[in-house]
């Protein structure tokens, strides 16, 4: 109940919150007493050597919707070396397109083990070229070394590993390339049969020929095309909806880009490992093949019920999400209205971009969150029984924070290390006139990270989150991994049309203890070389936690392989259990924390020490 | 006029003028969809397709909106019903300072074509500017008056420029606190703006002066998006008492319910919102939910099962909006009242 003496004060609040200059999303709370001591995130993007790289995404009045979406980034180690190193997805313009010329070329930085990194994108042969948007790993062959998918507005590209040293895209050859606009893409072995599949999310069937009108009424293309026709999303929680032959799209009663709602959805597909080095497109067999022509972008494979089989989730854009589950046959069951995890709460559709996976309040279960457009919250949903999910936005205390804030990369991570895994959102809107209108938000918005305060709540640490967090930017992908082995969880974003950012934990391994365990799978006993898929199950101090293995995910982007737990004051680790990839449990002894260890199915050797 | 209000007044003017400026290019391609035949006959007339448009809109850019009226008036002379000669026109009569005759024209034009872009764009322009002249006008003969304040919030606020509207909602209420219609638009607002906690404060108090459907309704909805589900559900079933017909009401009580677990009570609430709105496709939604809960498979699987017909229905009429069929919308929740 809300004491009257106190309400003209909030009132007066409101009001100056609606009326002020600064919109929310540029300004920085002070840290709260809740937030972890000592640990927060450095801006080492210059000192490492990344920040020559600068993103490109056509025009800067963005009046299409390929100029807006961004593009992903991959903590990855490419090279077998056990440091994670950074692959930087760029974009394009139309105008290049329309030339015909390169895109502007992708970045794959090689971790020194300094603090610093190395261009190393032309020996290696992933400049890609064309107009990237997503990014996920995986040892598709299972030669033990990673692969890298990349995803374009075009055909795609499948960089197969030469023993860590160079790259071949194969993805022609392979039946990958699916020449359209993908998104988010994903490794997993869906079939249990030991070799990665791969999920590819479609956006947009966007023809270049026949572009929707751009909101500054160039006379360009579609604006002379198009025959006067308005289309207005109605709502302020989607992009501008597209009504086909419009002469404008309008986002609370401004001209803007169009999409992606009436725009015509691109297919997702699903692609089967033939162990030859091919994959066969079954996305329909096994009824993934995005019927309602929805605008995919997040994608993340998850053991939701814990039958041993990869089930999926596809965060839609302005549309209801997809969660199929494996029936074990080949085929999916689309149980996305049932579960509860396509809509929020109140059966609304959201503008879904990212998703990340993770069990926040360690019950053993995979939850989910999924980041919305402005003026809309992020959305989290909890695993309550392997089949059901509950949207618990409120509860958690996520809604009223996001609501200004447009999300695009979500992670779980523990950036504290005190055994309950936090969340972060990376932001950014879609149109710059954000800046210009009293909206209550802005083009450039600062990070997210909320601490998880024991599974129940969580709550913006302001801030305490670094000015690498805190300074506003037009964010679009990030991924979390150790960059530097030190026990802090780092974290790379990608920012649109700038420089990527590069976070450097401070304090997360000081402040609680940890274990990070590297996979071996076995692919005879039907577990993929790098184990994506496997799950593993810590107890410390009579808690579970569960970490994964897992390929894409976030916003388009790919997080570290590794498994990280975070163990807070605990120093012995009573039960390690791996339930590998289509195989059994296996409990291994661990007598020691704060260290690297790797664990090798097929010999069952645990190896301390190292990195990897 | 206070001086906000003053600010806003030209800024709305400079936006107006840098909007008709951006307009032009696109007025410049065809407006609407004639047949063949009609557009041969205009193509013979003129030379060509969009000849005039061009030199009328030249003649706006240039200043001369004498002779872009000129221009559209000998268009309408040979066609009277040619919709682009009106909105060239309409323009023209704003430039001159003559928005009533630019209402009239668009006004005619909208009858001829009900989903021109151009036609329903200008018209807002066009009406916002009458809406601001009048309130103004309004404003000099009761400059202090609490209900003028009142009337210009809600002006700003179907402009969209909120922050100027909760300005005037607060010089409303510094003239008269107990002015419910003001303090209940202001909360609207803040609801909006996902200010939830101000929101509900001024839904309360507002409740103390007169107790009204929306103030109970909009404190429902704070209370629910505040997590205090037991408190909403209170809230949402005094506002039936006052408005049994309301469907969105329904709906936020057995949305509430559920949360609460009480899933029995979610049936009942939810049918009786779908039963009211049959296309509410998130009461669909929620009841398959419940039921669901409540171990109604195959209750569950149907409703369910509207939900996503009806969300398909949405996106086909959103597709088709302005090209085919009038579309059909389920309504906005929780914001509007059915």
């Amino acid at each position: 109940m809300i004491a009257p003496r106190l309400m003209p004060c909030m009132v007066a609040a409101a009001t100056i919150a609606l009326t002020q200059a600064v919109p929310p999303t540029r300004q920085v709370p002070s840290a709260p007493p809740g937030a972890a001591k000592g640990v927060t995130y450095e801006d080492v993007t210059r000192s490492s050597g990344v920040s020559r790289f600068t993103h490109v995404s056509g025009t800067a009045e963005k009046n299409y919707i390929i100029e807006a979406t961004g593009s992903g980034v991959a903590l990855w180690d490419f090279n077998g070396d056990g440091r994670l190193d950074l692959y930087l997805v760029n974009g394009s313009t139309l105008e290049r397109l329309r030339r015909g010329e390169d895109a502007p070329s992708a970045a794959l930085f090689r971790n020194n083990g300094d603090g610093t990194f190395t261009d190393v994108t032309k020996e290696t042969g992933v400049a890609n070229g064309r107009w990237g948007q997503g990014v996920c790993a995986g040892d598709f062959n299972n030669d033990g070394f990673e692969d890298l998918y990349v995803t374009n507005f075009g055909a795609n590209r499948l960089y197969r590993s030469d023993r860590g040293e160079r790259f071949t895209d194969v993805a022609v050859a392979a039946g990958v390339a699916n020449d359209s606009w993908s998104t988010g893409c994903a490794f997993g072995d869906y079939d249990g049969d030991g070799w990665l599949d791969l999920f590819v999310a479609g956006y947009v069937s966007l023809d270049l020929k026949s572009l929707p009108p751009a909101p500054g009424g160039d006379g360009r293309a579609g604006a002379q095309a198009a025959p006067a026709a308005a289309g207005d999303s109605g709502g302020q929680r989607m992009g501008a909806a597209y009504a086909p032959g419009a002469a404008v799209c309008t986002y609370r009663s401004e001209r803007v880009m169009c999409g992606p709602r009436g725009l015509k959805g691109a297919p997702d597909r699903l692609y089967r490992n033939n162990r030859d080095g091919t994959f066969t497109d079954v996305s329909r067999d096994a009824g993934v093949a995005d019927r309602d022509g929805l605008y995919g972008f997040g994608v993340a494979w998850f053991d939701m019920d814990d039958d041993g089989r990869l089930d999926l989730f596809v965060a839609n854009d302005s549309g209801p999400n997809y969660l199929y589950r494996n029936l074990g046959n080949g085929r999916f069951d689309d149980v996305s209205y049932p579960s509860g995890a396509a809509l929020d709460a109140q059966g609304r559709e959201q503008a879904h971009m990212g998703v990340a996976v993770g069990d926040y309040d360690n019950d053993t279960r995979l939850d989910l969150h999924v980041t919305n457009f402005a003026n809309d919250f992020n959305v989290l949903y909890h695993n309550d029984d392997g089949r059901s999910f509950t949207d618990v936005s409120v509860s958690a205390g996520l809604t009223l924070p996001s609501m200004p804030f447009l999300g695009w990369g979500t992670d779980f991570l523990d950036y504290d290390n005190d055994g309950w895994l936090d969340l972060l959102v990376v932001n950014g809107h879609v149109y710059p006139l954000a800046d210009r209108v009293a909206w209550n938000t802005s083009y450039a918005q600062r990070a997210l990270l909320f601490r998880n305060l024991g599974g129940r709540r969580f709550e913006d640490i302001g801030a305490a989150a670094g000015e690498a967090l805190t300074t506003a930017r037009v964010s679009r992908g990030s991924a979390v991994g150790d960059i530097d082995n030190d026990g802090g969880i780092d974290i790379a974003i990608s920012n649109l049309d700038d420089r990527p950012t590069l976070a450097r934990n401070v304090g997360g391994a000081a402040s609680g203890h940890w274990l990070t365990l590297t996979l071996r799978g076995d692919p005879d006993r039907k577990c993929p070389r790098d184990a994506i898929g496997s799950a593993v199950f810590l107890t410390a101090g009579g808690i579970v936690r569960r970490g994964e293995v897992a390929s894409g995910r976030g916003q388009v982007s790919q997080s570290d392989l590794r498994v990280h737990f975070g163990l807070g004051r605990e120093t012995t680790v009573s039960k390690l259990e791996v339930r590998w990839a289509n195989g059994p449990r296996v409990i291994y002894p661990i007598d020691r924390v704060d260290t690297f260890v790797t664990i090798d199915q097929a010999t069952g050797h645990v190896q301390y020490g190292g990195t990897r | 006029m206070s001086g906000r209000r003053a600010r806003s007044a030209r800024g709305w003017y400079i936006r107006a003028t840098a909007l008709l400026a951006a307009w032009t290019l696109l007025a410049a391609a065809p407006a609407q969809v004639r047949t063949p035949d009609e557009r041969r006959a205009t193509n013979a007339r003129q030379g060509s397709a969009t000849g005039w448009v061009r030199r009328a809109v030249d003649a706006l850019y240039s200043g001369d909106a004498d002779e872009a009226l000129r221009i559209a008036t000998t268009e309408l002379a040979h066609d009277p019903r040619d919709v682009r000669a009106m909105v060239v026109a309409a323009r023209a009569r704003l430039a001159r300072g003559e928005p009533v005759d630019a209402y009239d024209l668009l006004t005619r034009a909208l009858s001829i074509d009900a989903r021109n872009a151009d036609v329903l764009y200008f018209l807002g322009i066009v009406s916002s500017d009458l809406a601001t002249k009048e309130l103004d006008r309004l404003q000099a003969i009761a400059p202090d008056s609490p209900r003028v304040h009142q009337l210009l919030g809600r002006s700003l606020k179907l402009q969209d420029k909120r922050a100027d509207a909760v300005v005037e909602y607060e010089l409303a209420l510094k003239g008269d606190p107990t002015l419910v219609q003001a303090m209940l638009e202001l909360a609207d607002i803040y609801r909006e703006e996902a200010h939830c906690t101000e929101a509900a404060a001024l839904y309360r108090r507002a409740g103390e002066v007169k107790a009204t459907y929306d103030g109970s309704y909009g404190l429902g909805v704070c209370l629910a998006a505040l997590g205090d589900h037991a408190a909403a559900v209170e809230e949402f079933r005094d506002a039936l008492t006052r408005d049994e017909s309301s469907a969105v009401a329904y709906f936020g009580l057995g949305s509430s319910l559920l949360q609460l677990k009480d899933a029995a009570g979610a049936v009942a609430a939810l049918s009786r919102a779908v039963a009211l709105e049959p296309r509410m496709r998130q009461a669909y939604y929620l009841l398959g939910r419940a039921y669901a809960s409540t171990g109604q498979t195959e209750r569950s699987r149907a409703a369910l099962a509207r939900a996503v017909e009806l969300a398909k229905a949405e996106r086909a009429d959103d597709e088709a909006a302005f090209t085919k069929t009038p579309p059909r919308r389920v309504p906005q929740l929780p914001q509007e009242r059915r």
